[in-house]
């Protein structure tokens, strides 16, 4: 590890400005993914700024809208009685992050701002199509993750909050690594009034994605069989030594399945 | 009688356990290493004049500092063959690499700096040029490509033929059936929870205090000895608490190397501590072996003869530990009369880390061979694979028996325990379960595996151990066994066993461990060993304690010796009841300044045969491939069950080892020798909620080898496991006509088998 500066600000106007100061400033919230970055000294940093005291850890209804709090914790989402009433699914979803340290530290917002092409939230407020709140605007989801590790975030910009609407049906299904338990493949499917949206993790090349041939055959009839004579391209899927991109594709469609029974038992 | 909990666990589970890294002075530097960080390829040039001026740096060493102290390589403590009339080629282990590079993660340079973040910024300033070849050299490849040593140019190390192959040949002939298995045993490591350390202090006179994470201090301070030209004054090794071992933590290693000869030459106390991406590059790697076994049977099912052909990937480097295989072979015998065993063994280079002993050293691995020919043949004959075993056991009216490769067997009663395994998992009823999986979804799988294996040798070799005593003038007792806990709770054992002796409270006798200063020699930890050799020894020095009490009391109550009656702790003259002396009073009239002090010994006859029979059932969903265990039944002859909790304790570890390798634990180098398991994201390592609930049952058949009538439990555990869970895995593919699945049995890899997919 590299020395550096910690930081605690009072309010996001101060962590915003401290944060612009230098490019070599940065923000850190659970730390779950920075720290091991930092002790391996693969980054270097003059100014680490804690986001603790900024205000961003409550979890509220605004405007029929969840909205919870960058700093919130993933145990806090799985545990809290207004995300378990209002979008159970994503309090499930959170319940199985990493495990207990993991989930006691790590936060949404960390989670987003880092884009894992393996983490859970991408898949959920993809699915959801969420909407980013940061210092400087509002980002739509399907704007927001870019590449692997790639967000629309400007170097000085904080998410602040994550805003969700209520889908009438959803849920997750993740096939988590044996190694690391992040997700091979994980599946969120939401169904809305006007649409289903399905969205992908763990599995492209890319990060994160929507699968249109799903989302089709279930806004036809939101049931597990519909999918049965669904065949996903390996193409574009990654490959590595815990999974094979055919295996994924057929997991996506298998997974896809069960999170539509899941969110129809529910 | 001895069913206490475990006296250690208190201290080590509320963070109070003393470690190496809890000894570690102020004054000590830190010390960190450069590595290579490619396989293969040659050093150009290693710059260190920018980093030697950065604040902090006290020293950096490279292989050329070394050498003009005369200091240059490992000792060379291997002993390769060649049967097969080949050229043995016995390349040298730097100790600081400075020339070609053969693996990742090879030292090169050795920083000494006052903190970590100091010695880590002399690190990244040093300017280390090397060329990069165009690829590894890995198990499996053409040898024509690039042999690893161009002097071994079909890059074979050593090469074995055991047994009697033309024997072998002539029963295949006449042979009924004849079996062909592949074997692929993969690569894992350690992973001990405590990462290696060590810590060398050396005094102005010259005497160097190693204190380190090792399972045998004593074997540790004889390699130091020989590679230093050191006497035993000159250095004392020290293992204070160690967090795991499994045999990977059994030698000197080139880090310790170079920080025994820098404390020396600087005279300064110096502490190096792997992180665990080091370790998991550089500490020893373990079984990486395939090839195929043969079984061949009769018409009635009989077995008429097993051999196996192996090729063994030993990694860049050989030493002894290269070739713990041949060691514990003739573990292929399995419990079985086979009239004809042989095997043929290459140990082959490769750009890797070197091998070592791991949990078992060769014996789960035999065990998996015949155990998976048996499941195979069964299936071919269309026998019961219970029913085929029994079938083939050595009876126990058959005891000692001598099997045709190594092992003669002391005693034993593998029907039984057989039995006992079938009773307990519910085995005759076990379609009624798989039809219930069925309906949901699930392939149900049930595996059998019976093991045996050598405990307290190496066969062939009568090791004697040592235990210590000691009645210090103030009547207390103190046991320091040659043997030693790497965490297997030898710190309750021992004192049970000699308070057993003694008949006395076992909370009177203190227990230490792991100094060198203590013992002139001791066997450490390894080989399922402690109880049975170091417990003995144990027993035999509480015997002469009480010899010697008994002396003294003839003595002081002046009376005949054998007038003298010793019980709980008293001894007393038989024609005077009322006069008695306990052990502080024996201290006292001791004519020694510092108390009775007392060596005790032995050398077993031979080894022990510790055995058993494990069934394991899974469920694998189909549509993900992922295997569930369901079930796990394992019935143990450990020899006498001395101490339930801790062989409960031992085999359950050793079982979750199995399991582990069996499903996904894997090292994985990619064809530029980088290693992709590098780290815990990527090298599985199971969690307890992976686990069902174990059932444990010992069934002991005493042996006479030793006083103790125990036959060792450190690795039966494992023995088993892998072989039983891998059954069980097979089992529930063939149900659906699937071939057999390659360890690991990866979710990926069993979808694939399910799907036909190639
Ligand atoms: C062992 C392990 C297992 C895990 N398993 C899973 C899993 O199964 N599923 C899963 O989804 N995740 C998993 N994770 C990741 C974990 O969920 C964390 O959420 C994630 O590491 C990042 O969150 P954090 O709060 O710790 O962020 P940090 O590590 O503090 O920050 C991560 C990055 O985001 C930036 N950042 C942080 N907060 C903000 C913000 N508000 N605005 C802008 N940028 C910000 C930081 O500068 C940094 O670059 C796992 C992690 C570990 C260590």
């Amino acid at each position: 590890m590299y020395s550096f500066n910690y930081l605690k600000p009072g309010s996001i106007k101060e962590a915003e400005s401290l944060l612009s100061e230098s490019d070599d400033n940065k923000v850190i919230s659970g730390g779950m993914t920075l720290l091991p970055t930092l002790k391996q000294r693969l980054a270097r940093i003059d100014n680490l700024i804690g986001l603790e005291k900024c205000g961003l850890d409550k979890i509220i209804l605004r405007e029929g809208l969840l909205n919870i709090g960058a700093m919130v914790t993933h145990f806090d989402v799985s545990n809290s009685a207004l995300v378990k009433t209002e979008n159970p699914a994503i309090a499930q979803l959170a319940s199985h992050i990493g495990d207990r340290q993991v989930r006691n530290r790590g936060t949404i917002g960390g989670s987003l701002a880092n884009n894992d092409p393996s983490a859970c939230y991408p898949a959920a407020i993809l699915a959801m199509s969420g909407t980013i709140h940061t210092t400087k605007r509002d980002i739509k989801a399907e704007n927001f993750f870019v590449d692997l590790f790639e967000t629309a975030l400007e170097e000085d910009e904080i998410i602040t909050s994550v805003s969700l609407p209520k889908p009438e049906r959803a849920a997750y299904e993740k096939f988590p690594n044996p190694a690391s338990r992040y997700a091979i493949v994980g599946i969120f499917v939401a169904k809305f009034d006007s649409e289903v949206r399905v969205a992908v993790t763990g599995a492209g090349e890319e990060g994160v994605f929507r699968c249109q041939q799903i989302e089709t055959a279930l806004s036809a009839k939101f049931l597990p069989e519909s999918l049965s004579e669904i065949n996903i391209s390996a193409d574009g899927l990654m490959s590595d030594i815990h999974a094979e991109a055919d295996y994924r594709a057929h997991l996506i469609v298998e997974l896809a399945k069960r999170a539509v029974a899941k969110s129809i038992a529910r | 009688m001895l069913t206490m909990a475990r006296l250690e666990d208190h201290r080590l589970i509320t963070g109070k356990g003393k470690f190496t890294a809890n000894t570690k002075p102020s004054k000590a530097l830190v010390v960190k290493f450069l590595r290579t960080p490619i396989a293969r390829g040659n050093i150009l040039s290693i710059d260190i004049s920018t980093a030697k001026t950065l604040p902090g740096v006290v020293c950096i060493f490279t292989a050329e500092d070394m050498a003009s102290d005369g200091i240059t390589h490992m000792l060379d403590t291997s002993n390769p063959a060649r049967d097969d009339g080949g050229t043995i080629v016995k390349p040298r282990r730097p100790i600081l690499n400075s020339y070609e590079i053969k693996h990742l993660g090879e030292p090169v340079a050795m920083v000494i700096a006052e903190t970590t973040e100091q010695a880590d910024d002399a690190i990244e300033a040093i300017n280390f040029n090397y060329n990069d070849s165009d690829s590894a050299f890995l198990s499996g490849k053409d040898i024509d490509s690039q042999p690893v040593w161009p002097e071994a140019h079909d890059n074979c190390a050593s090469y074995h033929n055991v047994g009697d192959f033309s024997e072998v040949e002539k029963a295949e002939k006449i042979s009924a059936y004849l079996i062909t298995v592949p074997i692929h045993i993969s690569r894992i490591t350690a992973v001990a929870m405590e990462p290696r350390i060590a810590l060398c202090e050396t005094t102005k006179k010259g005497k160097s205090i190693f204190t380190t994470s090792t399972q045998n201090p004593f074997a540790l301070r004889a390699e130091i000895m020989q590679t230093f030209s050191l006497e035993t004054t000159d250095i004392q090794v020290i293992a204070p608490d160690v967090g795991g071992s499994f045999g990977m933590k059994g030698t000197l290693y080139r880090e310790d190397a170079a920080i025994i000869w820098a404390s020396r030459k600087l005279k300064r106390t110096l502490c190096w501590s792997a992180s665990r991406s080091e370790a998991f590059i550089s500490d020893e790697h373990a079984r990486a072996m395939h090839g195929q076994a043969r079984l061949g049977l009769d018409s009635k099912g009989k077995f008429t003869s097993f051999s196996v052909s192996l090729d063994i990937d030993i990694g860049a480097y050989i030493s002894k530990r290269s070739f713990s295989m041949l060691n514990n072979l003739g573990g292929i015998a399995g419990q079985y009369v086979i009239p004809c065993l042989a095997a043929e063994l290459r140990f082959s280079y490769s750009n890797t880390m070197p091998i070592s002993p791991y949990r078992g050293a060769g014996r789960p691995e035999a065990t998996f061979m015949i155990e998976s020919a048996i499941d195979q043949a069964a299936r071919v004959i269309g026998i019961d694979r219970a029913e085929l075993r029994a079938r083939n056991f050595i009876k126990p009216n058959m005891m000692p028996y001598q099997t045709s490769l190594m092992f003669n067997y002391d005693s034993g009663d593998f029907p039984a325990i057989l039995e006992e395994a079938l009773l307990l998992s519910d085995y005759h009823n076990f379609d009624k379960r798989r039809i219930e999986s069925q309906k949901r979804g699930r392939i149900r799988g049930i595996g059998i595996a019976t093991h045996i294996e050598v405990a307290g040798g190496p066969f062939g070799m009568r090791i004697k151990e040592l235990a210590r005593i000691k009645l210090s003038k103030q009547g207390n007792i103190t046991i320091a066994p040659g043997s030693m806990s790497v965490g297997q709770g030898l710190e309750t054992s021992f004192p049970a066993i000699v308070a057993d002796v003694l008949n006395i409270n076992a909370d009177m006798v203190h227990y230490v461990q792991g100094d060198t200063d203590y013992l002139p020699s001791g066997r450490g930890s390894g080989g399922s060993s402690a109880t049975i050799t170091g417990g003995s020894a144990a027993i035999n020095a509480s015997e002469k304690l009480i010899k010697a009490g008994n002396e003294i009391a003839a003595d002081v109550l002046k009376c005949d010796i054998s007038n003298i009656h010793y019980e709980k702790g008293n001894f007393y003259n038989q024609n005077n009841p009322n006069s008695s002396l306990d052990w502080s009073e024996i201290a006292q009239y001791s004519n020694q300044p510092d108390g009775i002090d007392i060596l005790g010994e032995f050398t077993p006859s031979a080894p022990t045969y510790p055995n058993g029979c494990h069934i394991c059932e899974v469920e694998i969903d189909r549509s993900t491939g992922k295997c569930f265990l369901q079930d796990y039944v394992a019935v143990e002859d450990v020899g006498t069950a001395l101490f339930p909790i801790l062989i409960e304790g031992q085999i359950l570890g050793g079982i979750v080892q199995g399991i582990s390798q069996a499903l996904g634990e894997s090292l994985i180098y990619d064809e530029t020798g980088q290693l992709s398991t590098g780290s815990f994201m990527d090298y599985q390592m199971p969690i307890a909620s992976d686990f069902p609930k174990f059932r444990i049952k010992t069934y002991p058949v005493k042996t006479k080898i030793n006083p103790l009538g125990a036959k060792g439990v450190g690795e039966s555990g494992t023995v088993g496991a892998l072989a039983a869970t891998l059954s069980a895995i097979q089992d529930a593919l063939k149900s659906e006509g699937s071939d057999a699945v390659e360890m690991p049995a990866t979710p990926n890899r069993i979808w694939k088998k399910l799907n036909n997919v190639k």
